[in-house]
């Protein structure tokens, strides 16, 4: 995982966003606790798999 | 005669419809209303009084000719302040916003003119929807009518607010991770999560993409199916929404029995840090839907901790996408909390953001299979904890505000990621003199299941008929 200042250059540099150490700090927790959230979720392969099947199911799942 | 802006709104609709009152007289009473209770609650943000005025004129006339009446003919209604109408002022709770009127009208809003409605006003909401309690740093914080102290939940503050003070016969907000069910719950009333896809969002302010619903906030359930009936079915404006048929929502609300029906109360996650006082009217609740004849069993759910953090990074990074711009150039004009919020996205990439994505139909299938396997609805409460107070909610950005805002909206959240429908209902006062509520919550687009739930458990335990009185 990327440190503090790494966060604060890629919120300013990369996204354009003027935040400060706090911000960064922040934005590495949110960061971490995805990596996290995956890591418990994401099977071995995504393949096959796509957003809009969402809508999909829920109107089959209605029906069944 | 009593007040007719206590009255319900189908009781209204009705009284107009049959020439007992007019639409004039109904709006009149509900602008007295508003004068009164605004500096107590400030649950409006604009009233439209003029507008409302030349509305309910035309509706009158259009009766007396004897012209088709809509079903919601000449009652007044005022909605979350992000519902767009050409020419009005829509402010989405925000200072960014302070000014704008939008340069075209809300399939939602162009659904309730055809169905007679007379607009009131846009109502006070957390700013840009974000926020589950109702504060909003530009607006004023809204304040609960039945003990202004507390919070009205939110992001529809102001639907919540306005409704329970009888100032508006309903209201329409919107339910990102508990923005209708919340406030509905902190405020005594009906407010109905619908399935995602079921009412169009042309129109409304953005915030998630994926997770933003709207729906209505009420008194009574039949006033709820009243109004969903008026706004739900397809749009070809919005992509995402459904071509299914809605079906005749206040129909299902005639029943005043629940025989054949299974309500499977979730043996993990809901119940599990509950407050004492609230389990006990969780479980009053339960009593009288089984002497309604409903069959009451615990069932095992997936657990919905891990949509949580899969619905946190969706709105994370829809949210920081549709305020880039904003954020970019003029973050100093967000509140403190909002922007920490939505400034999260900056920092998630967007691979792991589509994996969330990719994750929902299965997670979908996942819950809807296991957990109603046994049941057709399932029994939470709204709120697991009595309702706060706005000054102990009041952190900002400060540590620990993140927590706080998962505390809140534990019980709903997890329905938006998972795409439920789900209702939310007073079942009583806690000792601060504010409501309680249950959600009952169903399969896919099934709204009229949870409506004849609701209404048989309404018509057993009423709380609709007591309003909150002004404080001296």
């Amino acid at each position: 995982m990327i440190d503090r200042d790494q966060m604060q250059a890629w919120l300013n540099d990369v996204q354009g966003y003027p935040g400060g150490p706090e911000t960064a700090d922040r934005a590495l927790r949110v960061a971490s606790r995805t990596k996290q959230a995956l890591a418990e979720l994401v099977p071995d392969t995504m393949f096959d798999t796509e957003p809009a099947q969402s809508q999909a199911v829920l109107e089959k799942l209605a029906d069944d | 005669m009593t007040d007719p802006a206590l009255w319900t709104l189908t009781e209204a609709a009705d009284a107009v419809a049959k020439g007992e009152i007019t639409s004039r007289g109904l709006t009149e009473a509900c602008l007295e209303r508003i004068y009164a209770w605004q500096p107590v609650v400030n649950c409006f943000i604009h009233v439209e009084a003029d507008l409302a005025l030349q509305m309910v004129d035309a509706a009158d006339v259009a009766r007396t000719r004897g012209e088709a009446l809509g079903p919601l003919h000449g009652v007044p209604l005022a909605h979350k302040d992000m519902f767009y109408r050409k020419g009005v002022l829509s402010t989405c709770g925000s200072k960014i916003r302070r000014d704008f009127r939008p340069e075209f009208t809300a399939t939602v809003m162009e659904r309730m003119d055809a169905a007679g409605a007379v607009y009131l006003g846009g109502l006070n909401m957390s700013e840009f929807a974000l926020g589950p309690t109702g504060h909003n740093d530009h607006w004023g914080h809204c304040r609960n009518p039945w003990n202004p102290e507390h919070i009205t939940g939110g992001s529809s503050s102001g639907s919540g607010s306005a409704t329970a003070a009888r100032l508006s016969f309903g209201a329409l907000g919107s339910d990102t991770g508990g923005s209708v069910r919340l406030p509905a719950g902190a405020n005594g009333l009906v407010g109905m999560k619908i399935t995602s896809g079921l009412v169009s969002r042309h129109g409304c302010m953005g915030l998630s993409f994926t997770h933003d619903t709207i729906g209505p906030l009420t008194r009574t359930v039949r006033d709820n199916a009243r109004l969903l009936g008026v706004i739900a079915g397809y749009d070809p404006n919005d992509a995402t929404s459904s071509r299914r048929t809605a079906p005749d929502y206040e129909a299902a609300c005639a029943g005043d029995h629940l025989k054949g029906l299974r309500i499977g109360v979730p043996e993990t996650y809901f119940r599990t840090d509950v407050d004492p006082e609230v389990a006990a009217h969780m479980d009053e609740s339960l009593r009288v839907l089984a002497e309604l004849g409903a069959e009451v069993k615990a069932v095992a759910i997936p657990d919905p901790a891990a949509n949580i953090d899969l619905a946190n990074i969706i709105t994370a990074c829809e949210g920081a996408t549709l305020h880039g711009h904003w954020l970019r150039t003029r973050p100093q004009d967000y509140g403190a909390q909002p922007r920490a919020r939505l400034e999260a996205g900056f920092a998630i990439s967007a691979t792991d953001y589509l994996t969330a994505l990719q994750l929902r139909p299965r997670i979908i299938r996942e819950f809807v299979d296991q957990a109603f396997a046994e049941c057709d609805v399932l029994h939470a409460p709204t709120f697991d904890a009595p309702i706060p107070r706005i000054e102990e909610t009041a952190i900002g950005d400060r540590q620990g505000f993140a927590a706080m805002l998962a505390r809140t909206s534990h019980c709903t959240r997890p329905m938006n990621y998972l795409g439920l429908p789900a209702l939310s209902i007073p079942t009583g006062f806690d000792s601060n003199g504010c409501p309680t509520s249950m959600q009952l919550i169903g399969k896919p687009f099934a709204e009229a299941t949870l409506y004849k739930a609701g209404a048989a458990y309404e018509g057993a335990a009423p709380f609709a008929d007591k309003a909150p009185t002004l404080p001296a």
